[in-house]
């Protein structure tokens, strides 16, 4: 798990890059927004989120790192930075010539850290990890950047696999109400639209 | 091209050989023909150094004209783009190939802005036709396509089909090229290096070649 002082410069910067807005609200509005693509605009940011996401992992006993092939960039950067091989899984299987469903070398057997932004569908999440299961893949656990909640994250990890976010919703709108960058009238909207959401996981102070 | 430059090409060539990226045999291909080579750039991902080693290839093409983004296009590309994009601190913009049942095509995720220069990168360049199916999305945002970079030349007139539709387009290298270096370097035999040049000659559309009928479709400018 990361540090206090690690997840707070993590929100700064996701909010300095513009990943993380607060949008104008009326009551039904969702009232932030993030857009995880502008971390993969910008290298430096993509640079620390894998270094961060690397503190997590390197304890782990792991042979290769994957990534879904919507996100190719985080775990490429994780990949070059620390010199570890990766494989990345294609959404479906082409029909005609050498196309696989996972790209790059492995082994049967062999133990993989998944890496993703987020979990946005568990069902595409689950299908990607029984894709590399099928191929006789070992998955050591899912590492994502942000858990945004809706208990996304407990189904996957109901069904057998260790799943763990970097931060979640509480760190960014906590760290951003102290930094200033929200106001408590935000925070207390962002409150309400949670308790609507009927989220149990999210505790505000 | 500079000693250092070709230097440094020939060692990618050999390693790309080395770990099998570029491999010799018999491969079927999707049009159905058999090819006495393959070569597959997505193995890159296992290699970081190499796919480091790649991107510093493509780079120094790249750096000669002025961009604002990098675009890679999936999925063998998307690694290399990365690379590049860490190692020399530049932005990126990627497509992304729409698999949801509400919409199809590609749609750009990062962040652009109207009237930027965008750098295409691929990893090969057969007809070149794919190529345009990168570049409408991208001018129909508002950005500019600066040049187009790829690592192989199929030999199938790519880059001059691209040039043609007024885009700058160039390849870091060839099959002719990938054959020389890897004979001289006593890595394929005789015997295979004609076996590969003859299967390029019979499935090439190189204005070059002569009594080529197909070269008849494209007027020399």
């Amino acid at each position: 798990m990361l540090d206090i002082k690690s997840k707070q410069k993590l929100v700064d910067l996701l909010y300095k890059s513009g990943a993380i807005i607060f949008t104008k609200n009326s009551p039904n509005n969702i009232p932030y927004e993030i857009r995880l693509q502008y971390l993969t605009s910008q290298p430096k940011i993509l640079s620390f989120v894998a270094k961060l996401l690397w503190s997590t992992i390197k304890n782990e006993t792991f042979d290769l790192i994957a990534g879904p092939y919507t996100d190719i960039p985080l775990a490429t950067t994780i990949s070059l930075e620390h010199n570890w091989p990766m494989i990345f899984i294609r959404g479906e299987r082409k029909r005609y010539g050498m196309e696989k469903l996972i790209e790059g070398n492995y082994n049967i057997d062999q133990k993989v850290i998944v890496v993703d932004e987020e979990v946005s569908d568990p069902a595409d999440t689950l299908q990607l990890l029984g894709r590399l299961e099928g191929s006789g893949l070992n998955i050591i656990g899912l590492f994502v950047l942000i858990d945004r909640g809706q208990g996304k994250l407990q189904k996957i990890r109901n069904n057998g696999f260790k799943c763990d976010a970097l931060i979640n919703l509480s760190d960014i709108f906590l760290r951003l109400f102290e930094t200033g960058k929200i106001s408590s009238e935000q925070l207390n909207r962002t409150r309400e639209y949670f308790k609507r959401k009927l989220t149990r996981d999210l505790n505000l102070l | 091209m500079t000693i250092f430059d070709s230097k440094i090409k020939e060692k990618m060539i050999l390693d790309l050989y080395e770990v099998h990226i570029i491999d010799f045999g018999h491969f079927k291909l999707k049009s159905g023909i058999s090819s006495p080579y393959y070569i597959d750039l997505r193995l890159l991902v296992t290699f970081p150094h190499l796919l480091e080693l790649v991107s510093d290839v493509l780079w120094e093409k790249i750096r000669l004209k002025p961009f604002d983004l990098i675009a890679g296009i999936p999925y063998a590309a998307l690694p290399i783009s990365t690379a590049i994009s860490l190692r020399y601190n530049r932005p990126m913009i990627f497509l992304r190939k729409e698999v949801k049942s509400y919409g199809k095509g590609k749609t750009i995720e990062g962040i652009y802005h109207k009237g930027q220069h965008v750098v295409i990168i691929d990893d090969v360049i057969s007809d070149g036709a794919s190529k345009f199916e990168t570049i409408k999305p991208i001018e129909d945002v508002g950005l500019e396509v600066s040049q187009v970079v790829v690592l192989l030349d199929r030999g199938q007139g790519g880059p001059r089909i691209v040039q043609k539709r007024g885009y700058q387009c160039v390849a870091i290298t060839n099959m002719e090229e990938v054959l020389e270096v890897l004979y001289n370097h006593g890595r394929i035999t005789y015997e295979r290096l004609k076996e590969c040049q003859k299967f390029i000659f019979k499935t090439s559309t190189n204005t070059n070649i002569k009594n080529d009928k197909t070269s008849l479709r494209y007027k020399k400018v």
